[in-house]
This record gives C-alpha cells, structure tokens and sequence, in this order.
C-alpha cells in the first residue's frame, strides 16, 4: 500500500474536495505463513524496529506481533520526555543517537511527532546536588552533549512558579540543564513508525498474542499464536515489561523484574511551564504538554507487579513532591492516572541482542525510560536482527555483562531514578 | 535461594545476583513490616490481581 505524503499541499486539496481522500495511515494485516524476521510487540521499541529493517537493511518480508493494539502498552503510558543526560560515555552515545534520530523524525517518518525541544532542568536542592551536578555536566560535555550548570536566579527565570521563598519545603539551589532535552507526542511516534514500517511491506497484525515458540534443534524457529503458527528465520522480543514471560516460555532468564510505574495529568490549563523539571532527590518531574494539561510522575510501585495501576500511597508521594516545589499547583483537579509495567535491570541499563538461544534476539530493560529509547532502539535491534552481529551502540549493552560483571549503572546519573 | 561457593564460576555468580524468574501470577516473597513491627515475613502474592495468597513467619516453608 502506497500513501500520499502528507504535507500542507495534501491538507488543503482535502480542504477543496472535503477530506475524502484520506487513507488509514497503515495496514491493519492478517498473518502470513512465515517470515523472515517476526518482531514480538508493537510498540515503540518493535514498530521502530521493523520500520529500520526495512528502511536500513531492505528486510520487508517482516511481521510485528501484537497482542493488543500497537501503541497500547507502555508507548501510551509514558511521560513522552526525551533527553540524553547520562554520565557514562556508553550510554550519553546511545541515547544522544536516540535524540539526534528524534531531532530529524517528523521529517524521517513524514508524520509529525510534535517533538519540542523546551529544555529540561534537574534541581539542585544542596550543596551535594551542585557538586555531583557539576560532574554530571562535565561528563556529559565530555561525551559532546549539551548541559549547562544553572543557578539559582536562572532556574528562577526558566520557571518562575517554583517555590524559592525562604520557608520552601526544598531550597533550589541551582540546577542542571539540557536544552536539547524536551517531549515527543508519544502515540505520534508509534504511528509514524509503523506507517512507515507498513508503507515499505511490514505486517503489523493486532490481537496477536504469542503463547509459545517453535523449536528446531536447540534453535527458534517460529512462534506459537492465537493465529497459530507463524515460522520466521530470526525473532526479536521488543517486549518491555512482559520480557520475562515471553524469556519463560522460550526457555532462557533475564535479569529483569517487573514493575509498575506511575503517571498522572492534571486538567488542561493555559500555558505556564515550559521547560521539563525534575528533582532527582524528591523523585517527582513534571511537564505541560501541548494539550496543557500538567503531566507529572514519581517513583517506581516497589514491588513485583504486571497490574499496569499504580498504589494510592506512591502516586501520593508524586503528587506532594511536585506540590513541595510548584505550591501554586495544589487546585490542579487531576484528570487521569495509569501505570505501565516496566522492565527494570540492576543496572537501569538496556539489554539490545542474542539471547544464547539461535535465532531469538532481545531488546528490552530500559524500565522507566524507554520512551526516549525508542528510535535508538530500534536502529541497533533490527541491525542485530538483520545482519547477526551487534551493533558499536549496542555492543556494551549485552546480556552476559551480568556474568562478566561489567555493568553500566546509570541509577545514579540519569536524572530521576529508574 | 542458594547462594553458590565463593569459588563458582561467572555463570553461576550471575545467575545467583541478578537473574529472577519475574512471574506473572503467583509469586514468593519476603516482606518487612517497615510502619511496624519491623519483622520479616514470607507472602506468596498474585503480581497481577495484587492478592495475598498466604503469609508466614520467615524461616518456615514457602505457604
């Protein structure tokens, strides 16, 4: 299926003939017997990772699997915040690709994603905070990443309703910036790719939930669904907080435990925060999106669940948090509240490739930050997908690094905990 | 949870630190009563419906 791009010439011949000429933006498709390559969920992660294996390595006999509909998981349940302020250099090169690939989107995909680089400032609420901000930005600059050092009068200006009175419950002392950093809107992102994914041949089939892999010989070579049985030469897991149960029924482990993670928006309001904050020592962040609506968010539900809700107490502790620092906010009515089930690692790192079983890839971990991930992702999966052999982003971001021991421990310098 | 020889190799070492069965359904669990008595305890818990299945002291049997 070909389509009309999309441009302001489209819009106004639909102004002139009555908007009839729109198609749907991608083919909803019945599974095929086999594949070359079947990636198991559609969301960010797997509808981007087919769109590049086509687009890069011209694999279009492709299938996107599924078991609800695309977009629908953890793509719809996020913050929509892009940035790429990570200490190590192995991380700052994979997500800094990431924002620059988010950077040329909208044009990439044809489809506008909405992406506005507003900026985003971590506070400083001690002395402590300025100095490890001071390494944070250091490093990152070190890695070619924009940041800037903030203070207190600056963080003042960039968002004026922050609590910096005498008495505030925690004193701003400065602050960390990246004005690269900002949002996407996130089902935009999932549709753009996966127009794309389908313009150029992919299937993306709904309502398809895998129930078991075939095996031949140790290897995997197809999976078992509610269609029945699909045969591919390579399957990649883009699974997120289920990874674990598609890891069990393909017989390997992962170090992953899943759990739920928390947002919420506030009725839409007119425009008065226009820069992305976040306390890494208060644990809460808080936006506006377009809509102006004020999407806010705090900690993990620290214990094991695949709910997809959130408890009272925590979303409580997310909610004082950004009151503590924006009090004029406390009359907000809240409108909607959600969690998605994260997939969280040691070491708040990804895991992008082999899985020890033939033909079966993975790409998941990224807990509470994959949304930011996604174009990064995808790249560096359908390229092991495609060729067998990692990508340079990837490589460091292997499984057996929890055998060998060489983890990348991002909890601590990536912004909010995660 | 055994925890291997000092003297195992890497595989067994990671094994033991980081990877976990993650189940969706019912799950083993040491909890402690932090708002209280302070005591640990053992549940078995659904990680999808959030229901308490059974609870004992820790150091007995799995309930």
């Amino acid at each position: 299926m070909r389509h009309s791009a999309y441009s302001a010439w489209s819009l106004l011949r639909g102004a002139i003939s009555g908007h009839n000429q729109w198609t749907p933006a991608w083919r909803d498709a019945p599974p095929k017997a086999s594949y070359d390559v079947i990636i198991v969920g559609g969301g960010g992660h797997g509808l981007a990772t087919a769109y590049y294996l086509a687009k890069n390595h011209g694999l279009t006999n492709v299938a996107v699997l599924e078991k609800g509909w695309i977009g629908g998981g953890n793509t719809g349940r996020n913050t929509t915040i892009v940035r790429s302020n990570y200490l190590y250099p192995e991380s700052a090169r994979l997500y800094d690709f990431s924002l620059k690939l988010y950077e040329k989107l909208s044009r990439t995909l044809n489809f506008n994603i909405m992406l506005s680089q507003r900026g985003l400032i971590v506070l400083a609420h001690s002395r402590h905070d300025l100095d490890s901000m001071s390494r944070w930005a250091n490093a990152m600059r070190m890695n070619g990443i924009d940041a800037d050092l903030l203070s207190r009068d600056e963080v003042r200006a960039l968002a004026p309703d922050l609590d910096m009175s005498q008495h505030a419950r925690y004193p701003i002392l400065g602050g960390l910036t990246q004005a690269r950093a900002g949002t996407a809107r996130h089902d935009a992102v999932a549709w753009g790719y996966a127009r794309g994914a389908s313009t150029l041949g992919v299937d993306i089939i709904q309502n398809c939930e895998v129930r078991g892999f075939l095996k031949d010989n140790g290897s995997i070579s197809g999976v078992d669904t509610n269609f029945g049985r699909i045969r591919a030469g390579r399957i990649g897991i883009a699974a997120a907080g289920h990874s674990s149960v598609l890891a069990k029924l393909a017989g390997f482990r992962l170090p992953v435990t899943s759990y739920a993670l928390q947002a919420m928006v506030s009725e839409p309001v007119k425009p008065m925060l226009d820069v992305v904050v976040m306390s890494s020592a208060i644990g809460s962040y808080i936006s506006q999106s377009d809509k102006g609506e004020m999407v806010l968010g705090g900690g993990l539900d620290l214990f094991a669940s695949y709910a997809q809700r959130g408890s009272f107490s925590v979303m409580q502790d997310g909610i004082a948090g950004v009151l503590a620092l924006f009090p004029g906010y406390s009359r907000l009515p809240l409108l909607r509240q959600w969690a998605g089930i994260v997939d969280i690692v040691h070491d708040s790192s990804p895991i992008i490739g082999t899985t020890g079983l033939g033909n079966l890839y993975i790409n998941c971990g990224w807990g509470t930050g994959g949304f930011k991930a996604i174009p990064v992702g995808g790249w560096t999966f359908a390229h092991v997908l495609a060729t067998g052999t990692n990508h340079e982003l990837a490589q460091p971001f292997q499984l057996d690094r929890f055998n060998t021991g060489r983890l990348i421990d991002e909890a601590a310098g990536s912004g909010i905990a995660h | 949870m055994a925890r291997p020889a000092l003297d195992c190799d890497d595989q067994a070492w990671g094994e033991y630190l980081f990877f976990r069965d993650n189940p969706k359904g019912v799950h083993q669990e040491r909890w402690r009563h932090a708002y209280g008595c302070g005591r640990w305890f053992n549940i078995a818990r659904n990680t999808v419906t959030h229901d308490v299945l059974g609870a004992d002291r820790s150091g007995d049997a799995t309930p």
